[in-house]
């Protein structure tokens, strides 16, 4: 059966060939087919490529106009794992005294010596710092930076202590204008 | 599936504790390293130690004698090996005028630590090598002539030493000091530590977030913040404080300036201080001049009391011989004046409860104050008034001449009855510089306020 079919193709070919294929209109097809998967693998990977780009640019430059200190994360945890809960609740009292200062009007200005005592106490806890890379977790740097987190603690609360007293000699001048 | 959860978590757990007994530590070493270094009458020792406890001894030999005490674990024999090879050859500078020792032989370390459970170091030696230890306990025995220039460094540990005479300095930082007497000790620098010692000599002391009790000491000259001070007696003392708590129970005289500083001090010649939001209570003061602002100040009694400049505080006092003052907002109680008063006020309110019938003057100016005195016994004195729209009592046996009161005013020249204008004003200073008279002198200049004179 095979053989007769072949033998019918051989025979009727040039019957069966009346029409050359439509190069074009195939090709066409095939390019509608394509060209939109094609031009969005393109696009996305030049999007990113872009994003990319921009962000990497924006960090350099901001780098460059912005230079930060660099600030080396220190845990308490570094010197044991216990210590990181007791670290955690410092960090939290610290984080709701800044909350509290902020709600207020404060100029830094204002506090010039206590921002210069916060900025004494991060020199002394780079120390501590300095001295864990070169002695290790000794325990008693524990309590060095127990100290650290209490002093920053009180120094914040004289900050909004000296909010308060501005604020009451703010009202008693006022005061005074008024009634004298 | 229980089966499963089962079979996974015995397995979670002996993975657990073998990875304990991998880290188990297979060396131990326990041992003493003695070393001698010979030197001269002259030389200056100078000790540098950081993280270790330390122990000093006297003797009398022209030598200092080291002792390294030493308590080593470690997985692998070799490591031990390395860490005492390091501790035998400390860094040590010895010439005829100097011998410094530093006892530090790891340049980085690395240590984890789980109490109970583990304890890993990794360290680098000065030398670059490597060296992995569980256990690295060391104690300093260090054996020194008496008399000699001694500084120590010291950082992270214990310090005991006996009484010592010779010049020294300590700079320390997280250490709890148990000293005698260091009667030469000319300087002290700490940061975040505890001192106790029998005592200092004249001393340059530069605390931070450090407690010191002291029993006896010379002139101490101090710069502090956040420490507690204590001293039994002392000399001259200066202050520059912050944040701190000062006992100075017998001392000389007191001169500084102090920031959110509580202070308790004993009898003193002379005080002379800046205050601002500080409390303040001391026993006697001879001569006392003070600048403050929001602080509360209690005396015993003040012999001459200056307050050129006082704002917004609280002031009380058993007895004032003389008192000035520049004042806003303040409250003065004093319960007795004996020879002055200078008050140049502004909503201030003071009160005597009593003033010396032989004071030698008062002299008030200034608005919206509230005075009461209590003038007692029989006194004899002129006086001059100039009062607007002030609420006024005066003793009812005056007598005035030249008054005015128009547009809400007093206006009065007077005198208490028996006097004359003529009669003459003998003034005399007693030994401590107040004034008594036989005839005192009141001269008032107020607008608004309240004043009461009895």
């Amino acid at each position: 059966m095979e053989t007769n079919f072949e033998d019918y193709l051989k025979n009727k070919r040039t019957s069966l060939d009346v029409e050359t294929p439509d190069d074009d209109f195939i090709w066409a097809g095939i390019q509608r087919d394509l060209k939109p998967q094609k031009s969005f693998r393109f696009f996305s990977w030049k999007a990113a490529a872009i994003i990319l780009l921009a962000l990497m640019s924006g960090y350099v430059l901001n780098s460059v106009l912005n230079p930060t200190p660099k600030v080396v994360q220190f845990s308490l945890a570094d010197i044991s794992p216990e210590y990181a809960k007791q670290e955690l609740v410092y960090q939290a009292s610290i984080q709701k005294r800044w909350e509290q200062i902020k709600q207020t009007d404060y100029k830094p200005d204002d506090y010039a010596d206590i921002f210069k005592e916060i900025d004494q106490l991060e020199l002394l806890k780079a120390e501590s710092i300095k001295d864990f890379k070169e002695l290790g977790g000794n325990p008693r740097m524990v309590k060095t930076l127990f100290e650290y987190y209490e002093i920053k603690i009180r120094l914040l609360e004289i900050m909004l202590a000296e909010i308060e007293k501005k604020g009451n000699d703010k009202t008693k001048n006022q005061r005074d204008e008024r009634y004298y | 599936m229980k089966d499963i959860i089962k079979k996974t978590g015995s397995l979670f757990i002996l993975t657990f504790l073998l990875s304990f007994a991998v880290v188990a530590s297979n060396y131990e070493k326990a041992g003493k390293i003695d070393k001698e270094f010979e030197i001269n009458q002259h030389t200056r020792i100078e000790f540098t130690n950081k993280s270790s406890d330390l122990l000093i001894r006297k003797w009398d030999k022209q030598a200092v004698r080291l002792e390294c005490n030493y308590k080593l674990k470690a997985n692998e024999e070799e490591d031990i090996a390395k860490t005492i090879e390091a501790l035998e050859n400390l860094k040590v500078e010895n010439s005829a005028n100097l011998l410094a020792i530093t006892t530090s032989i790891f340049t980085n370390v690395k240590s984890t630590i789980l109490p109970g459970l583990m304890n890993k170091i990794v360290a680098t030696l000065s030398n670059g090598t490597s060296v992995n230890l569980s256990e690295y306990e060391i104690e300093y025995v260090l054996t020194l002539p008496d008399n000699h220039d001694f500084k120590l460094f010291q950082k992270y540990s214990d310090l005991n030493m006996p009484d010592y005479s010779g010049n020294l300095e300590l700079d320390l930082y997280d250490v709890d000091v148990r000293a005698g007497r260091l009667v030469n000790a000319k300087m002290l620098t700490s940061k975040y530590s505890n001192i106790i010692v029998g005592a200092l000599g004249d001393c340059e002391v530069d605390i931070y977030d450090t407690d010191v009790e002291v029993e006896t000491m010379g002139l101490l000259n101090m710069k502090s913040k956040y420490s507690k001070f204590e001293v039994d007696v002392v000399g001259a003392v200066n202050i520059d404080s912050y944040d701190d708590k000062l006992f100075f129970y017998s001392l000389e005289s007191i001169k500084g300036q102090a920031k959110y500083t509580d202070f308790e001090i004993g009898n003193i010649k002379s005080g002379d201080l800046d205050l601002y939001d500080c409390e303040l209570k001391a026993k006697d003061c001879e001569k006392l001049k003070l600048v403050g602002k929001y602080s509360g100040i209690v005396f015993n009694n003040i012999g001459i009391f200056e307050f050129p400049d006082c704002y917004d505080n609280k002031v009380d006092a058993k007895t004032v011989g003389e008192f000035s003052t520049i004042s806003k907002y303040t409250e003065f109680n004093f319960e007795r004046i004996t020879g002055m008063i200078d008050f140049e006020t502004y909503d201030d309110r003071l009160t005597v409860g009593q003033v010396d019938e032989d004071f030698y003057a008062i002299k008030i100016n200034g608005k919206y104050a509230k005075i009461d005195l209590d003038i007692v016994g029989n006194p004899k004195f002129f006086i001059d008034v100039d009062f607007k729209y002030t609420s006024h009592e005066l003793p009812p046996d005056l007598l005035f001449s030249n008054i005015d009161t128009k547009s809400s005013k007093f206006v009065a020249s007077g005198r208490t009855e028996g006097l004359k204008s003529t009669d003459e004003v003998k003034v005399n200073e007693d030994n401590k510089g107040i004034r008594k008279a036989n005839i005192g002198k009141i001269t008032i200049e107020q607008y608004d306020g309240t004043l009461k004179i009895k």
